[in-house]
């Protein structure tokens, strides 16, 4: 058997540079999805989260997504979890007056010192809101190439977004840029994004059920993964050998 | 021949065996090569095994080619740094480990490393790019730049694509050196032939930078036989 190692320890204290990784053959594929099906499961044990933080951003995502997983089931044992996360009041308009105050993306300038979480939610609201796709990417890459080299999202990035500042175990900020960047693979295509998107939801998966409960909605995690798994069978249908197998 | 004017750093990993195979190959000996060796007991990236070491020193006894150990295998050391700046060659075929990049201090010294990026630019930027123009596009790439502070950015010598690989399971160590190996040799013919360094695209501007692929990607590339998209 085939163990999917990107996963088993916690990847904030202890990343993973993927440096010449080993080819395991189609069985990998298996452990991979199995992984993140034990990661569902595990998610949905969590019967109650009192966390709040962004709950107006993954209500309209939330929204998003499962538009994207409506128009693709493709397999009777992610209709259980699909079901699952349909029953969670993160739509409609009750969450109206829990908006924040989310910033224009065309407020942020690379000369001035930024927030992650305010850069990562004015993000989301311009990929929501079909915004100006050069500034998206813009400032989605500078993220990217942060998080690519340190294996961080750092709570601060100082002037002309150089080495991050300040905490980088803040798990909500890679669960926003777990968001963003599925919103904007799905909007693309573009492979670098789903590259980088497997490892921030590796991270996030490699995280304690205690840690995650504590610190993220699981519904909208749920529903990434269930993206991701969805965009990696979509590119593995061509392929002889690899079997999507989620038991 | 002798490239008079041509040396080369050299670490011990597959890409190197390559290089010089190719290079001895085409009578393009290097003038000088500085070694860079593991001497952990690791293995370091671009590396799959340790008999590489002794492999090369052989190579260059038997084709006369002068060669140093460097005493610090760290091509951004002062003593790397020192050793190539004394040399009398002018440009210096980089074939370092895997995922070093040459900083500000040695860009600086007044030579030209010329290095051979595995894809093709300025599209495909970054690390692992030939794993994603596998899956884009279903070929591989290479181009010869010298390099700038800048990553992949350096202006374009030569540039070629080709057709994917037969055995995918070996795009690290062979597909991907061969690929860069013929660059190479092409890329120093020419200059050989004109007797200057000619460029196929000064300004690398745009492309995309693409960072280590991660492994289910690598596996799905791997295991198909055309592009994914």
């Amino acid at each position: 058997m085939i163990y999917y190692e990107y996963t088993k320890v916690n990847r904030i204290d202890t990343p993973h540079t993927y440096m010449y990784t080993k080819y395991q053959g189609s069985k990998f594929i298996d452990s991979y999805f199995k992984d993140r099906f034990k990661s569902l499961n595990t998610l949905q044990q969590i019967k109650e989260n009192k966390n709040k933080n962004n709950l107006f951003l993954y209500s309209k995502s939330s929204i998003v997504l499962k538009g994207i997983l409506d128009e693709h089931i493709f397999d009777e044992s992610l209709k259980e979890i699909t079901a699952w996360t349909k029953n969670i009041k993160l739509g409609g308009t009750i969450l109206d007056d829990t908006c924040i105050n989310i910033a224009s993306l065309t407020t942020f300038n690379i000369s001035n010192k930024v927030n992650s979480e305010q850069l990562l939610q004015s993000l989301i609201e311009s990929q929501l809101n079909k915004g100006d796709e050069f500034l998206i990417k813009f400032w989605l890459d500078l993220l990217v190439q942060r998080f690519e080299v340190t294996k961080k999202i750092y709570e601060n990035y100082p002037v002309n977004f150089r080495k991050g500042k300040g905490k980088n175990d803040i798990i909500h900020l890679y669960c926003l840029f777990s968001l963003s960047l599925t919103l904007f693979y799905c909007n693309t295509k573009s492979i670098k994004y789903l590259s980088t998107l497997l490892k921030v939801t590796d991270l996030l998966c490699s995280l304690g059920k205690d840690l995650l409960n504590r610190k993220i909605l699981p519904q909208i995690l749920s529903l990434i993964l269930l993206v991701e798994l969805l965009n990696v069978k979509l590119l593995s249908n061509t392929i002889d050998g690899v079997n999507f197998e989620s038991s | 021949m002798n490239l008079h004017n041509i040396a080369m750093v050299a670490a011990d990993t597959t890409r190197t065996k390559f290089y010089m195979n190719e290079l001895i190959k085409n009578k393009l000996l290097p003038n000088y090569v500085l070694l860079l060796l593991n001497n952990n007991s690791k293995l370091l990236p671009g590396q799959k095994d340790f008999n590489t070491k002794n492999d090369l020193i052989c190579q260059l006894k038997d084709n006369g080619i002068k060669y140093d150990i460097a005493s610090n295998s760290n091509i951004n050391s002062d003593e790397a740094i020192t050793s190539i700046a004394n040399r009398s060659e002018q440009v210096f075929i980089f074939s370092g480990f895997g995922g070093v990049l040459l900083k500000g201090k040695i860009l600086d010294i007044g030579k030209k490393f010329l290095h051979i990026h595995g894809g093709y630019l300025p599209d495909y930027k970054g690390s692992t790019a030939n794993y994603y123009s596998l899956i884009e596009q279903n070929v591989i790439g290479a181009s010869a730049i010298f390099l700038t502070k800048e990553i992949d950015c350096g202006p374009i010598l030569l540039r070629n694509f080709f057709s994917p690989p037969r055995d995918r399971t070996k795009i690290d160590h062979i597909s991907d050196s061969k690929v860069r190996a013929k660059v190479l040799v092409e890329c120093l013919q020419n200059y050989i032939d004109s007797g200057s360094w000619k460029y196929e695209l000064e300004s690398n501007r745009g492309g995309e930078t693409f960072y280590i692929i991660h492994p289910v990607l690598k596996h799905l590339t791997i295991l198909g036989n055309s592009a994914l998209q």
